[in-house]
């Protein structure tokens, strides 16, 4: 049962209730009259959801092709997949008696279009067949609700006096459309029933996608050792790679199902970094996880896929780079990869990608290693940059001279270090294009990498977009090149002045002096604005070096007096 | 069992007096194969055994290189910019990344670029490592003739199978001659505190610049290590009136 507009109903009912009159759709209170030991439940769509997932992910097993349809059915595409069980009765027999096994009772229908599929396994017996070319006499009997039409549709229908799809084979298109009010819904019976007759093409919307290349064995009887599972293993990768050389291919995805007697499924995937069809390679990243697959009560098929295939490069192995000339053996370095992450996990192995900022944080992006490696890019100059730079500048004490002198003595870690040498500063503005087309309707994923972003810029806040006062300052950042300044900071200087006269424009900050560094946002400031960071190399007594950053000048009008962050070590 | 017994099985041999001298010049054969561990002098020096070990290598430069850095190196100094690594080693490098949680995970992966033959060269940043795992490492690394550097804490001592134990710490740099004030040249202190490559030179001490023009690391006089006199920041250049200096009377 389930909480409806009218009350609770009923969503689902078994069989025996079924024979007393029970149905889908029914009040519940109607159900309890006709019925009044009738036992309910609240339907539970979450975990439904689930089985049916886990459900297909066990179907796997009959056809690559599954998609879901609706919250109680399955739509299977048994194309080429059908003689592997001895022909469509042969595969029918062979679910029935498997989902049987496993408490499912279903309701079956072979078509050539998935509408009449639809239609026959709804209406029709509780396992049917229909050939080719014979969906016209095999649906003219079933009742209308089989086109799959709205509710509203079936009542007009019915009050036409169209209640079975045969009805509609004769009729004049035209003479049918007249009779809707819309010419949409019209439109949808005539396609519904097209798609049933095979008329029109119906897309499937597949579960998972299609894998390229896929390899199966089922034993002949469950098997359960380990040994034996690495066996299977060994024997469809073989298969599949024996495909894949045949085809010119290699795969970038392997995914490795292996199906037990009782109706569950173990799967373990790996993925390579460039495509590849070595079996030895293959097996090796499977072999870090192949214990993962729990055998259970005996395992009767294994089924091996391979996805995102493409070509290999193949030509002549080089004995090493040395000896190849090259700086690197990407089909090597590659396969390093792959294994390292096969043990670690997905994501483990990293590159420093080049990315065009200023700011040394941002300046080299972490990538995940996929085979493929940055354009080497002409350096641009830059002052002196230590080898390693916090990703997430750490807060540090700092003793200077206001405005601009070096810091002379430093808290940082609990320690306090007094400062021989200095050079700087070196200023960095900020990049306040990534403040200002700021961030609305972000994708979760996408929110935490730009929220790491801006923590490593050391703001405080961001200024919504929303606010007409920030657009305003939008379009003066971008479109007014006569404010800029000239000199060393000239962007800087450009950004404060058109700052500040956004500032006058908003009321509540017009009485503000622009001497007075304000500590915390005033109404009508959305928040806070980024800050130009100026870099100090300093030396200690010890000979360490590190890398000092003011963040804010003083009375740059942005929120509160400038604080130091350490940016990175020199070595 | 009698000696030529024990000598046959290779159980007993004659020990020499004295090693013959070695023929390697100063890194003492740091990158060309084996372990060669740095360690820290004190708690910090993390970062200046980094610039360390690439200095060290600038001479002949790796091409492709696995950098394995336990996850809480990576999280406490970050981990190096390629474009950093690319002034010390002159021209194009490949550097892969892995930062793994645990000290075993990390050795599987150190060996595994060893075995690989990907790179030419493996930096491991380990937070330590038994006997066993530098012999296994040191074995895999000279049969396949791929270099490990291993960097590790201030705390790592005892035992090891590696070719060579550096001690390092940085220095105050060279002297600017643009800008007194400044810092200059990198420099540091590298103790060899075991070797097997050349023992004799067993605890001897090497001040070290690195000229980034050049790509070199030279040797400084121990003198001339030390900074000239340097001025303090920002000190102030007179005196305020009421501190008066002292006057000799009489």
């Amino acid at each position: 049962m389930e909480p409806g507009p009218h009350g609770l109903r009923v969503v689902a009912a078994n069989s025996l209730a079924k024979q007393a009159g029970v149905q889908a759709g029914l009040p519940l209170t109607d159900a309890r009259s006709r019925l009044p030991e009738l036992l309910s439940e609240e339907i539970d769509r979450a975990s439904d959801t689930r089985a049916m997932n886990k459900l297909i992910e066990w179907l796997v097993r009959f056809t690559p092709l599954i998609a879901r349809d609706g919250e109680d059915g399955l739509m299977l595409e048994t194309t080429g997949c059908d003689h592997l069980f001895g022909g469509e009765a042969g595969m029918a027999d062979e679910l029935r008696a498997r989902l049987d096994e496993t408490g499912y009772s279903v309701r079956m229908a072979f078509a050539s279009t998935p509408a009449a599929a639809w239609a026959l396994a709804r209406g029709g017996e509780r396992l049917s067949f229909c050939a080719e070319g014979e969906e016209q006499p095999a649906l003219s009997g079933l009742p209308m609700m089989g086109l799959r039409l709205s509710p509203e549709t079936c009542q007009l229908l019915r009050r036409f006096g169209l209640t079975r799809i045969g009805q509609l084979y004769g009729m004049d298109r035209k003479a049918l459309a007249r009779r809707f009010q819309s010419a949409e819904a019209a439109g949808r019976v005539v396609l519904r029933l097209d798609q049933a007759l095979g008329l029109r093409h119906e897309p499937l919307k597949p579960f998972r996608p299609k894998p390229d290349f896929s390899a199966r064995l089922s034993c002949p009887e469950p098997i359960a050792s380990t040994e034996a599972v690495w066996e299977g293993l060994r024997r469809v990768t073989e298969t599949l790679c024996a495909d894949l050389t045949a085809a010119g291919q290699g795969a970038r995805a392997f995914s490795f199902h292996a199906f037990k007697a009782d109706g569950k499924v173990s799967t373990i995937a790996v993925r390579a970094a460039r495509p590849v069809r070595q079996d030895g390679h293959i097996l090796r990243l499977f072999a870090e996880r192949i214990d993962k697959i729990d055998p259970g009560f005996g395992i009767d098929l294994f089924l091996l896929e391979a996805r995102l295939a493409g070509p290999v490069e193949a030509g002549p192995m080089a004995l090493s780079a040395e000896l190849s000339g090259k700086a690197r053996d990407d089909v090597a370095l590659a396969a390093l990869g792959d294994r390292v992450s096969a043990r670690l996990g997905d994501g483990a192995v990293i590159l420093r990608w080049p990315v065009a900022s200023h700011l040394p944080e941002r300046a080299e992006d972490m990538r995940v290693f996929e085979g493929v490696w940055p354009e080497r890019q002409a350096a641009h100059e830059t002052g002196p940059r230590p080898l390693r730079v916090f990703s997430f500048p750490e807060p540090v004490q700092v003793l200077a001279e206001v405005p601009d002198g070096p810091p002379l003595r430093f808290v940082w870690r609990k320690q306090t270090r007094r400062v021989v040498r200095a050079d700087g500063p070196e200023r960095i503005a900020p990049e306040w294009w990534r403040f200002v087309e700021i961030r609305e309707n972000l994708s979760p994923g996408e929110e935490r990498g730009k929220q790491l972003d801006f923590l490593s810029d050391c703001s405080v806040a961001i200024p919504s977009p929303s606010a007409p006062g920030d657009l305003r300052l939008h379009s003066r950042l971008c479109g007014d090149p006569h404010d800029q300044g000239s000199g060393a900071d000239a962007s800087s200087g450009m950004r404060d002045n058109s700052i500040e006269q956004v500032n006058k424009t908003t009321p509540q900050s017009a009485s503000r002096s622009p001497l007075i560094p304000n500590p915390s946002p005033h109404e009508g400031e959305k928040g806070f604005l980024p800050r130009a960071k100026d870099y100090y190399r300093v030396e200690d007594e010890e000979g360490r070096r590190y890398w000092i950053a003011r963040v804010g000048l003083y009375h740059d009008g942005r929120s509160g007096t400038p604080y130091w962050v350490m940016a990175g070590v020199f070595s | 069992m009698d000696l030529t017994a024990l000598k046959s099985q290779g159980l007993v041999r004659p020990c020499r007096a004295t090693s013959a001298p070695s023929k390697l010049p100063f890194p003492f054969g740091l990158g060309k194969a084996g372990v060669h561990e740095l360690v820290e002098t004190r708690f910090g020096d993390f970062a200046a055994l980094t610039g360390f070990a690439c200095a060290a290598l600038s001479e002949a430069p790796p091409r492709s290189v696995l950098w394995v850095a336990q996850a809480r190196f990576a999280s406490e100094f970050g981990l190096p910019r390629q474009e950093a690594i690319r002034g010390f080693w002159r021209g194009d490098v490949a550097c892969l990344f892995v930062s793994p949680r645990k000290l075993d995970e990390a050795l599987w992966v150190v060996e595994e670029g060893v075995t690989s033959g990907a790179v030419s060269l493996v930096v491991a940043e380990l937070a330590g490592a038994d006997f066993t795992a530098t012999r296994r490492l040191t074995l895999a690394s000279r049969e396949r003739g791929v270099p490990v550097v291993a960097l590790m804490p201030y705390t790592r001592e005892g035992v090891t199978a590696a070719e060579a134990r550096w001690r390092v710490s940085p220095r105050a740099s060279s002297p600017n001659k643009y800008d007194p004030q400044a810092p200059g040249r990198m420099r540091w202190r590298a103790e060899l505190e075991r070797s097997r490559t050349a023992p004799e030179k067993a605890g001897a001490v090497f001040d070290l610049e690195f000229d980034d023009e050049t790509f070199s690391l030279s040797l400084v006089p121990g003198l001339a290590a030390r900074p000239v006199a340097p001025r303090e920041v920002g000190k102030p250049k007179e005196r305020s009136a009421d501190i008066r200096p002292f006057r000799q009377t009489g």
